[in-house]
């Protein structure tokens, strides 16, 4: 703006004060030199009256540009915001399973502890079985419980000594590649869901965003029969729903401990296009 | 106006129906404040803010105009007024006619008015505006002329040195565009025969109405003239406007004259003397004909003057506190000094639709028409009472009101900053002014605008209802604040019109434009 300021102190100091015919002043009078003075700041503030129109003009422009700005980002995230669906919080859950005796008999020796990674057909347990032989005496054997499948002991349910029956739980073993992420969900919802869309899962636990997609709904009285353990997801009222959302990568599941939540936000706009809406698949 | 009382019928209904609207506006706030209906906080809590500066003024006017039963001249008054036009005990009075350069076609009419008017008096001329062909006009038309040796304390400080330098037992005071009516001594001087009496004010009137500013600024005074003002006087709490009054001097003097520490000198002095156990008068006829501002900068720069002087009052005037006044006069002075707050209603009203369209945020969480049933009957009951009291009402006046908002809150803040006391939209006298004026307003529109489009765009089936009527609100606000834009734009492109042709006589410009035959 320096232009203009020099050109609005240039008109003040260059113009004779009443240059133009302006009121003819009795040289008498004792207002003479305060009338030219006031001209003097009449021009004044005619300059600065047009670097003032320049800069609202501009500072118009601005808003305008602000506006149309504000206005394509503003638009792009309602967009976006609407087919984002927030679902709340969600739980890591496990599906455990249970590793079950043969037959009677008594724990010799434990393999495993509770946190140890165990492949498939890893040894679990050995015990030795209390039977009868052909010729109707008692007899023993001796056998070794093997893992039937990768996965990691949560708990050892018959420790070395125990007396079993057949079909007690020896080990409680789950999968981390199994895990689900559920929530409840409003019955309402369900009708903007499909299986296949894909869903950002985030926890101030968690150093990325975990990725996973919409895979079916259950009835929560289902997933409590599932996990005796858990009281907390079965807690639901009634026309609420149990969603549950498979992880896309199960190995970045890692070693992340069932319980946890998550902030689970669906993607609506993603999935395949002609999939059912999960409303129809329950009803 | 004024003749024109509303009849007992009317003012029953009227009582009626603000019955009405007091319980719809508490059912309304019951359902805005219940907390199950709260949409997104800072949008709620802002929509809270602005109706219940909405409804807190709606009830301080209801409480005012109600009132009101229409009142004619007491006895005594009407028996003075007799032996006033008899001539008999005609007291001495002096009428100023305060002028601060406003051109001489103007205050000529003025002061040969003032001249002119029934009852004997002397008519003044009190020129700061030190212009030598109005003194010669006075000295042609024997009339006379006050000149100061300086400008200290505005009007106030001009009016002062006149008391000082004249006599007369009673005071009438004109801006130098209001032109009185032959009968304004003979009307207004009796109201005053009570010695208790300090001044009798009577209405401003603006005769100009050719365009959106001046009917907007007279409507909007016609409703204060013709319903605020007679309830006021019920509450011995009228107050003086600056012109169209008459002092007794003795009340002046006890005061110290005209209060010379604000530019709202005429409410600050009603102050005073209220406080000093003065009693004041509203004389219900238009006694004189003024000249509304006639451009927006002019318009503008009075709004900025009353609400500063509102605001002046609320921050500074010891309202609550202070010796003096009786509760009712307390409550009115009260009513007037935060009567300008409802410009932060206007401004959060013409954002809230915006602010649903364009984040999505809305202030309450309810069905449409749970909605509408709390706020249809309220602000129906509102406009209904208005309507009836006032018999009927332009849409100039609501843009003219909602316009002026952003000066309000200028206005608020220069008083609470302990900023300057006169709005500085710096421009030079006389030039051609557009956007300037209305940046803020300019900036409302295009939030509107924009917030409009985007909620189209972002229109789905879920938020269809609520998007519709953001959008039709928002398409109001738009239309009055394009309207203020606009007239900014008309005001450069008629004053551009003036300076190439002849000046028409009206409007007031710089002595210095008149000098130079601008």
């Amino acid at each position: 703006m320096t232009d203009l300021d020099e050109r609005a102190a240039g008109t003040a100091a260059s113009e004779p004060p009443a240059r133009d015919g302006g009121p003819t002043v009795d040289p008498g009078s004792p207002f003479v030199g305060e009338q030219a003075h006031e001209r003097r700041q009449h021009l004044r503030r005619a300059a600065g009256g047009r670097r003032h129109a320049v800069l609202a003009w501009l500072a118009a422009l601005a808003i305008v540009a602000a506006a149309v700005y504000g206005g394509i980002r503003l638009t792009g995230y309602r967009l976006a915001g609407q087919t984002q669906l927030e679902l709340g919080s969600a739980m890591l859950t496990a599906s455990p399973v249970s590793v079950p005796s043969p037959g009677d008999g008594q724990v010799v020796h434990v393999y495993v502890h509770p946190g140890l990674h165990v492949r498939a057909g890893g040894k679990l347990v050995r015990v030795r079985f209390f039977g009868t032989n052909s010729s109707g005496g008692p007899s023993s054997s001796l056998a070794t419980i093997t893992a039937p499948g990768a996965g990691i002991v949560s708990s050892v349910a018959a420790p070395k000594g125990d007396a079993i029956l057949r079909g007690d739980a020896l080990v409680q073993m789950y999968n981390p590649q199994g895990d689900t992420f559920q929530t409840t969900i409003d019955t309402a919802t369900l009708g903007r869901l499909r299986k296949g869309m894909h869903a950002t899962l985030t926890s101030p636990a968690l150093p990325h965003p975990l990725a996973a997609v919409v895979d079916h709904v259950v009835q929560p009285a289902a997933v409590s029969d599932q996990q005796p353990g858990s009281t907390t997801t079965t807690a639901t009222a009634p026309g609420t729903m149990m969603l549950v959302l498979r992880p896309v990568h199960p190995a970045a599941l890692g070693r992340l401990i069932p319980g946890l939540k998550v902030n689970v936000i669906v993607h609506t706009a993603t999935g395949p296009k002609h999939a059912p809406s999960l409303a129809r698949l329950t009803s | 106006m004024g003749e024109a009382e509303p009849t007992p019928d009317l003012q029953r209904v009227a009582r009626l129906v603000i019955l009405a609207g007091v319980v719809a506006a508490g059912a309304y706030l019951y359902f805005l404040l219940s907390p199950s209906h709260r949409g997104t906080p800072w949008v709620w809590a802002l929509a809270a803010v602005a109706e219940g500066l909405t409804i807190f003024q709606a009830l301080t006017v209801w409480w005012t105009v109600i009132a009101h039963g229409g009142h004619r001249d007491p006895a005594d008054v009407v028996a003075w007024r007799e032996r006033l036009l008899a001539g008999i005990d005609v007291p001495p009075v002096d009428v100023f006619v305060t002028v601060a350069g406003e051109p001489l076609e103007i205050v000529s009419r003025t002061v040969l008015a003032a001249r002119d008017m029934r009852l004997p008096h002397e008519t003044w001329v009190l020129d700061d505006g030190r212009s030598d062909e109005l003194r010669a006009f006075c000295e042609r038309t024997g009339v006379g002329y006050l000149r100061r040796p300086d400008r200290r304390h505005a009007k106030a400080g001009n009016v002062n040195a006149a008391l000082a330098r004249t006599s007369g037992e009673f005071v009438a005071i004109f801006d130098a565009d209001h032109v009185p009516t032959s009968d304004f001594l003979v009307e207004a001087l009796p109201h005053l025969v009570d010695r208790r009496v300090a001044f009798a004010q009577s209405p401003q009137w603006y005769g100009n109405r050719d365009h959106l500013v001046p009917i907007g600024a007279s409507e909007s005074q016609r409703i204060f003239y013709e319903l605020i003002c007679p309830g006021k006087n019920h509450f011995n709490a009228v107050f003086c406007v600056g012109t169209n009054v008459v002092f007794r001097r003795a009340a002046l003097a006890e005061v110290g004259g005209l209060y010379a520490e604000s530019l709202s000198e005429d409410i600050w002095t009603s102050l005073l003397l209220h406080r000093h156990g003065w009693r004041s008068v509203f004389v219900p006829k238009v006694l004189a004909r003024g000249l509304a501002p006639d451009t927006l900068r002019g318009y503008l720069k009075q709004q900025f003057r009353w609400a500063r002087g509102g605001f002046e009052l609320l921050f500074t005037g010891r309202l609550l506190r202070g010796g003096g006044l009786r509760l009712d006069q307390r409550l009115q002075y009260l009513f007037t000094s935060t009567h300008y707050l409802l410009a932060f209603a206007t401004l959060i009203f013409q954002l809230l639709p915006a602010a649903f369209l364009l984040l999505g945020d809305a202030p309450v969480r309810a069905g449409f028409t749970t909605w509408l049933a709390f706020y249809l009957p309220f602000s129906l009951l509102l406009l209904v009472v208005t309507y009836l009291q006032a018999g009927g009402f332009k849409i100039a006046a609501i843009v003219a009101s909602l316009g002026a908002a952003p000066v309000h809150v200028q206005a608020f803040l220069s008083v609470v900053l302990r900023r300057s006391s006169t709005w500085n939209v710096t421009n030079a006298r006389g030039s051609v002014q557009s956007i300037e004026l209305v940046l803020p307003q300019f900036a409302l529109l295009v939030v509107n605008l924009l917030a409009i489009g985007v909620g189209v765009a972002a229109l789905t089936p879920e938020n269809r209802t609520g998007t519709f009527l953001a959008i039709f609100w928002a398409a109001l606000q738009a239309l009055v604040l394009a309207r203020v834009v606009a007239e900014a734009f008309l005001d450069a492109a008629r004053q551009r019109r003036e300076l190439v042709r002849p000046p028409r006589q009206r409007g007031r410009r710089s002595e210095a434009e008149f000098a130079r035959g601008a």
